[in-house]
């Protein structure tokens, strides 16, 4: 019971710090624009291995997941740099015109633990989409699929991701889930007929 | 012939600057808290780009303004004075 107490203190604590702090808004654009990134890289990659002639599930998956890795890293390192500075710059601000320190208070620890959401979520968003489109070269390797049918999977994965992050985005926006949906499919077909025509050239 | 009660603050009436992110409920709810208490009052009377300020009354049996100072301070906002104070037998 006390764990359960614990947690809701914790919970609505974090509550507090998301409504001082109005990462929500945030963490929602972060999250869009990097799954965005890493499900359209993949694609790209994936379409640019098939079309050069690579044919080893074991390479695709091992740079693709080196891939998200250095994604996510990136996305953490990033995000939470640029956060911590323009958090701190805000705090800085409103001590100049509050007159006082604010180390400590509310707006000090929500501010830090923004920084840090919003650090996880810049991880995790791209490792995370490029990793669902690559998962279907795991079966490859489990002998269950065949490479080919694996790279359309693959391409039909992310294209099929890139749609609902789209429509995901048309209803944060209260607009038409499907305009903005075949918005982002749009960018992930022209991706693939570009890196086609590389393939071709 | 009865105890007798000690002299303490039974009300008093702030003037507080606080960040617009801070929220006026969660505020008024972690100064109620503070022990003594028994309501608070607030009032925004001004409204700048990144601040409020508020006229905060409250209200109770022997009230500590070093508490409520310490609860304001940790939601980021500060007492710029003190404007009323009442007191009263309490206890």
């Amino acid at each position: 019971m006390r764990i359960l107490e614990a947690l809701e203190e914790a919970w609505e604590e974090l509550e507090e710090y998301v409504e001082v702090t109005n990462v929500g808004e945030i963490l929602r654009r972060y999250f869009a624009m990097n799954a965005f990134d890493g499900a359209l890289t993949m694609l790209g990659f994936v379409m640019g291995s098939y079309v050069s002639g690579l044919e080893d599930a074991r390479i695709v998956l091992a740079a693709g997941l080196s891939m998200s890795l250095a994604m996510g890293v990136s996305g953490f390192v990033g995000a939470f740099i640029t956060e911590k500075a323009e958090r701190e710059r805000s705090v800085r601000e409103l001590e100049r015109i509050m007159l006082t320190r604010l180390d400590g208070t509310v707006i000090d620890r929500a501010s830090k633990i923004a920084t840090l959401l919003a650090a996880i979520v810049d991880a995790c968003a791209p490792a995370v989409a490029a990793l669902i489109s690559a998962s279907p070269f795991v079966l490859v390797l489990l002998r269950v699929l065949e490479f080919k049918v694996a790279v359309y999977l693959s391409i039909g994965i992310s294209l099929t991701f890139l749609f609902l992050l789209g429509a995901y985005l048309g209803r944060v926006a209260g607009n038409s889930s499907l305009v903005y949906g075949l918005y982002m499919l749009a960018a992930g077909l022209a991706t693939s007929v570009l890196i086609g025509l590389i393939g071709g050239w | 012939m009865g105890e007798e009660k000690e002299v303490g603050i039974v009300r008093v009436t702030l003037d507080v600057l606080k960040p617009r992110e801070v929220s006026l409920e969660d505020l008024a709810l972690a100064l109620g808290e503070v022990k003594g208490v028994e309501t608070v009052d607030i009032t925004v009377t001004e409204v700048d780009a990144r601040t409020e300020t508020l006229k905060v009354t409250v209200s109770g049996q022997g009230i500590s303004l070093e508490e409520l100072e310490k609860v304001m301070n940790e939601h980021s906002a500060i007492i710029r004075s003190i404007d009323a104070v009442s007191v009263g037998r309490v206890g």
